[in-house]
C-alpha cells in the first residue's frame, strides 16, 4: 500500500480510530495485524520473509542472553547476520553478481552456467533487515535486553509507518515505546497530521511533478542537449529530497498520531556547508546505522590515517551498494567516500580557511560547493547505466561550447511552464519552507498552538489537491 | 477528541474555501488563451468538442430508435446518417476511451424510459481493462447531467475527480472552450484522412477489471429492466492484428453477458475482408469515412434481420 493512495487515506484513519478505541493491552495486536496487512497489499507471499527474519532474530537474541560462553553467543549473532544478509543478498544482489561473474568468465573464454532468478525485489527488504540486524547486534553487545514478547518484537520489525522506507529505527529507541501506552493527545495528533500533510505536499506536488521531466530526460540522455541534462539533474536533486523526506515526514507524522516518536531522517541537507555535515543531515537513520555498525567496528578514526580514510571509503561504497545492485550506486558511494577524504585533507591546507572573506560569502560558497558535489554524485545515482552517467557529465561539461539561444528555447519548451512553477515551489521548500514547517510543528508539539497554522495547512491541503501529481507514483526509496 | 472534531471541521471548511478560491483564481487567469488551471492541474479536459455537442444535442433528441455507445471506435465507426438511410433513426453517444462504468452511467441517464430502443454497444477491450481516468475527465466536463457527472466522478475513485467536478462547477454557464470541426451532428465525428505513418498493431494483455465487468453486467441488466434491446458489435480491425486475441476477448464478453442475459446478441465484425488497413482506416484501429461506408451497411443489414419489427416502426416514423 502506498502512502499516496486512496487506500491509505481509508486505512490510516480506521487504524487510528481502532487504536484509540482499543484497550492499550491489545493495541500491539492491532498494529501488528495492520502492519502485515499494509505490507501484504503489495505482494502477500513476501510477508514470509519478514516473518522469517523476525523469528530468526527473536530466537537468536533470546539464546544470546541465555548462553554465557562468548563463542556460542557469537554463533547466534552469525546466524542472525547470515539469515538477514543472506536474504538481502539473494533477492537484491544475486543476479548482479551472477551477471558480473558470467561477464568475467566470458572475457576469459570460460564457459560456465551461472544461474539467474526472475525475482521481484521485496519492498523494504533493505530497511527491515537493517532494522532487525541492529537489534541482534545491540543484544549481542549487551546494550539491550531481548524482547520477551514475540508479537511486540514482530511489530518492531514491521511497524507500518516506517516498514518499507524507514527511518531505520533502533530497537533501543522504538521497542521501549511499543511497550508504553499512549492516551489520545490532541497536540500530538494535530502535529502528526500536519507533518503528514507537509510530507504529502513534498511528494505529490514537488517530487512527482519534477519526476515527469527528470524521467523523460534521463530515459535517453544521448538524445538530449546539455542544458536539459543539467536542468534534469538539478530537478532530480530536489525530486529525491522531496520524495524521500516527504516519505519520512508521512512516516514520522503517522507514528506520532498514535503516540510514537520516530527518529528524524532529514535536516535541510542542501544547506550543509560540507560533505560531512551533509551526511549528518541526509538519511540520518541510515548514516548513523553505518556509523554504529560498520564504521566504528572497522576502527573509525582511532586508527592510522590511511586506515581511517580507507574506513570512510569502505563505509560509503557499502552504503552505495546498499541502495542498489548496480555499478552506478557503487560509484555514487565511492564519490561520497572520496569527497570526505578530500575534504579532510583540504581543510588542513592553510589557504582553505579563506581568511578575510566575509562570513556570509564563505557560507554561500561552502553551501554552493557542497550542493554541487552532491549534484555530481546524483548523476550516477539517477542514471540507468554508467554509460548514461558519463554521457550526462560529458554533455554538461561541453555545455559552454554547445550552448545556443535555440538550445535554451528548446529546453524551456520541453520543461513546460508548469515545471518552472514547480521549480519555484521546490526552491521555496528547500530554502525556507522546510525549516519553517519544522519549527511550527515542533512549537505545536510543545503545546504552543499558532493561530495561523490552520490557515497554512489548509493552504497546503488545497495546494495538494490543485497542484498534486496523482496516479500513485511509488516513492524512490521503495526500490531499495 | 471533541476539540479535534471541532477544529477538524473548521480546518475542512477553511480548506474547502481556500481550494475553491484557488481553483477560481486559476480558472479566471488566462495563459496562452486558456485558463491557467489546465496548465497547473493534472488531467483536466476542456469544456467543448464533440462530447459537449452530442450530449447537448441528445437532450433535445426525439425518440432515436438506435443509440450507439462505447469508446472512440463507437464515436467514429458508426455514422447515424447512414443508419438513417438504412431505416434506423440513430444517435451516437460514443466518447473517447469510454469505459464500461461510464457506458453504464450514460445509459442510466440517457436511456431511462426509452422502452423499445436498441442499444448498440461497441466492444473495445480497453473499455474492460482501463481505469477510465482519461475519459472521466472528458465526460465529467461535458455530460449534460450534473448527477451523471457526479456518479462518474465518484466511480473513478481518484482524488483528481474532485478537481474535475470543481472545474465543471466553475465553467457552468460559460461557452465551450473549443469545437471539433469534424463533428457532423447526431454524435458522429467524421474522419476522411488515411493512415500515412507507420503504426503499431500490437495488442496488450487483455485483462478484465472487475469494476468494468460489473458495470457491463449492470448495463445489460438495466437494459433488460427498461426493455431495451442490446446488440454488442465488435468493430473492424486491420488484418495486421492478432485476431485470436480478439476472438478470445469476445468469447469472454459473451460468457459474461450470458451470466445476466439469455442469448446475448454479439455480432463479430472484427474481420471485414473488404477493408484495407491503410485506405479504410485513419490510424491503427479507427475507420475513416470510406471504411465507415463499407462497414455500416453490414451492421444495418444485421439489425434489419434481427429486429424487423423495429425497422418497420422506425421507417413509418
Amino acid at each position: 500500500m502506498l502512502f499516496n493512495s486512496l487506500d491509505f487515506l481509508i486505512f490510516f484513519p480506521v487504524i487510528v480510530g481502532l487504536y484509540f478505541a482499543l484497550s492499550p493491552k491489545y493495541r500491539w495486536v492491532l498494529l501488528l495485524g495492520a502492519s502485515y496487512y499494509f505490507y501484504m497489499c503489495w505482494k502477500a507471499e513476501y510477508i514470509i520473509l519478514i516473518v522469517f527474519s523476525t523469528l530468526v532474530d527473536y530466537f537468536a537474541a533470546r539464546q544470546m542472553v541465555r548462553i554465557q560462553e562468548k563463542k556460542k553467543r557469537r554463533l547466534f549473532l552469525y546466524l542472525s547476520l547470515l539469515s538477514n544478509l543472506g536474504l538481502l543478498f539473494f533477492f537484491k544482489y544475486w543476479n548482479f553478481f551472477s551477471g558480473e561473474t558470467r561477464a568475467l568468465l566470458d572475457s576469459w573464454n570460460i564457459m560456465a552456467d551461472v544461474p539467474t532468478f526472475q525475482l521481484l525485489l521485496p519492498v523494504g527488504i533493505s530497511f527491515y533487515t537493517f532494522q532487525t540486524l541492529s537489534y541482534t547486534i545491540d543484544v549481542y553487545n549487551g546494550k539491550l535486553e531481548p524482547e520477551k514478547n514475540l508479537g511486540r518484537f514482530a511489530l518492531y520489525v514491521s511497524f507500518f509507518p516506517q516498514l518499507v522506507a524507514g527511518p531505520i529505527e533502533r530497537a533501543t529507541h522504538l521497542l521501549p515505546q511499543l511497550r508504553q501506552t499512549f492516551d489520545f493527545d490532541y497536540q500530538r495528533v494535530v502535529s502528526g497530521l500536519q507533518q503528514m500533510l507537509w510530507g504529502f505536499f513534498k511528494k505529490v506536488v514537488i517530487a512527482d511533478r519534477l519526476a515527469v521531466y527528470v524521467n523523460e530526460i534521463y530515459a535517453s540522455p544521448g538524445d538530449e542537449n546539455g542544458l536539459a541534462l543539467l536542468l534534469a539533474t538539478y530537478f532530480f536533486a530536489f525530486q529525491i529530497y522531496c520524495d524521500f523526506s516527504g516519505y519520512s515526514d508521512i512516516a514520522i507524522g503517522a507514528a506520532r498520531v498514535m503516540g510514537y516518536d520516530l527518529m528524524e531522517n532529514f535536516r535541510t541537507p542542501y544547506l550543509s556547508k560540507s560533505i560531512r555535515e551533509f551526511w549528518s543531515r541526509w538519511h540520518i537513520s541510515l548514516s548513523t546505522w553505518f556509523r554504529d555498525y560498520l564504521y566504528i567496528p572497522l576502527g573509525g578514526n582511532r586508527v592510522p590515517q590511511v586506515r581511517w580514510f580507507l574506513n570512510l571509503f569502505i563505509v560509503f561504497v557499502v552504503s552505495g551498494f546498499w541502495h542498489g545492485a548496480n555499478w552506478t550506486f557503487l560509484i555514487w558511494g565511492a564519490l561520497h567516500g572520496s569527497y570526505l577524504v578530500a575534504e579532510i585533507l583540504w581543510k588542513r591546507l592553510p589557504f582553505a580557511q579563506f581568511r578575510g572573506m566575509p562570513p556570509q560569502f564563505k557560507s554561500i560558497l561552502a553551501i554552493g560547493t557542497t550542493f554541487h558535489l552532491t549534484l555530481l554524485a546524483w548523476v550516477f545515482f539517477r542514471a540507468n547505466s554508467l554509460e548514461d552517467a558519463i554521457t550526462v557529465i560529458r554533455s554538461v561539461v561541453e555545455l559552454p561550447l554547445t550552448m545556443s539561444v535555440e538550445m535554451i528555447r528548446e529546453t524551456i519548451n520541453q520543461a513546460g511552464g508548469l515545471t518552472w512553477l514547480v521549480t519555484a515551489f521546490t526552491l521555496i521548500t528547500f530554502a525556507f519552507a522546510d525549516p519553517i514547517m519544522d519549527r511550527k510543528i515542533k512549537k505545536l508539539r510543545e503545546g504552543k498552538p499558532i493561530a495561523y497554522a490552520m490557515g497554512i495547512f489548509a493552504s497546503i491541503l488545497s495546494g495538494i489537491l490543485i497542484l498534486g501529481y496523482f496516479g500513485e507514483v511509488e516513492f524512490i526509496y521503495f526500490q531499495f | 477528541m471533541k476539540r479535534l472534531i471541532i477544529n477538524g471541521l473548521i480546518f475542512i471548511a477553511a480548506s474547502v474555501g481556500l481550494y475553491l478560491s484557488g481553483c477560481a483564481i486559476l480558472y479566471y487567469i488566462p495563459v496562452g488563451g486558456n485558463p491557467m488551471i489546465y496548465r497547473v492541474s493534472q488531467g483536466l479536459s476542456m469544456k467543448g468538442g464533440d462530447a459537449y455537442e452530442k450530449f447537448e444535442e441528445f437532450d433535445g433528441e426525439v425518440d432515436p430508435k438506435l443509440v450507439i455507445i462505447g469508446s472512440s471506435m463507437a464515436r467514429q465507426d458508426y455514422d447515424p446518417r447512414l443508419f438513417e438511410k438504412g431505416g434506423w433513426k440513430a444517435f451516437n453517444l460514443g466518447t473517447s476511451a469510454q469505459s464500461m462504468v461510464q457506458s453504464y452511467e450514460l445509459a442510466r441517464h440517457y436511456l431511462r424510459g426509452r422502452k423499445g430502443t436498441v442499444l448498440l454497444l461497441d466492444l473495445f477491450p480497453g473499455a474492460f481493462y482501463s481505469d477510465g481516468f482519461e475519459s472521466s475527465s472528458d465526460l465529467i466536463q461535458n455530460v449534460s447531467s450534473n448527477w451523471t457527472a457526479c456518479r462518474i466522478a465518484w466511480k473513478l475513485k481518484d482524488i483528481r475527480a474532485v478537481n474535475m467536478l470543481t472545474l465543471r462547477l466553475l465553467s457552468r454557464g460559460s461557452d465551450p472552450e473549443f469545437e471539433d470541426k469534424r463533428y457532423v451532428g447526431k454524435g458522429f465525428v467524421e474522419r476522411r484522412d488515411s493512415v500515412e505513418k507507420e503504426v503499431d498493431y500490437q495488442l496488450g494483455n487483455l485483462t478484465f477489471r472487475p469494476a468494468q465487468v460489473r458495470a457491463f453486467q449492470q448495463l445489460l441488466t438495466f437494459c433488460q429492466t427498461e426493455q431495451i434491446e442490446v446488440v454488442m458489435v465488435s468493430h473492424p480491425l486491420p488484418r495486421e492484428y492478432d485476431y485470436r486475441k480478439i476472438k478470445d476477448f469476445l468469447a469472454e464478453v459473451q460468457r459474461l453477458a450470458s451470466e445476466v442475459q439469455e442469448n446475448p446478441l454479439l455480432i463479430d465484425h472484427t474481420q471485414v475482408e473488404s477493408l484495407h488497413s491503410r485506405h479504410h482506416f485513419y490510424d491503427h484501429h479507427h475507420l475513416n469515412q470510406a471504411g465507415v461506408e463499407i462497414f455500416n451497411p453490414k451492421v444495418i443489414q444485421e439489425l434489419n434481420d434481427q429486429f424487423p419489427h423495429l425497422t418497420e416502426y422506425s421507417r413509418s416514423n
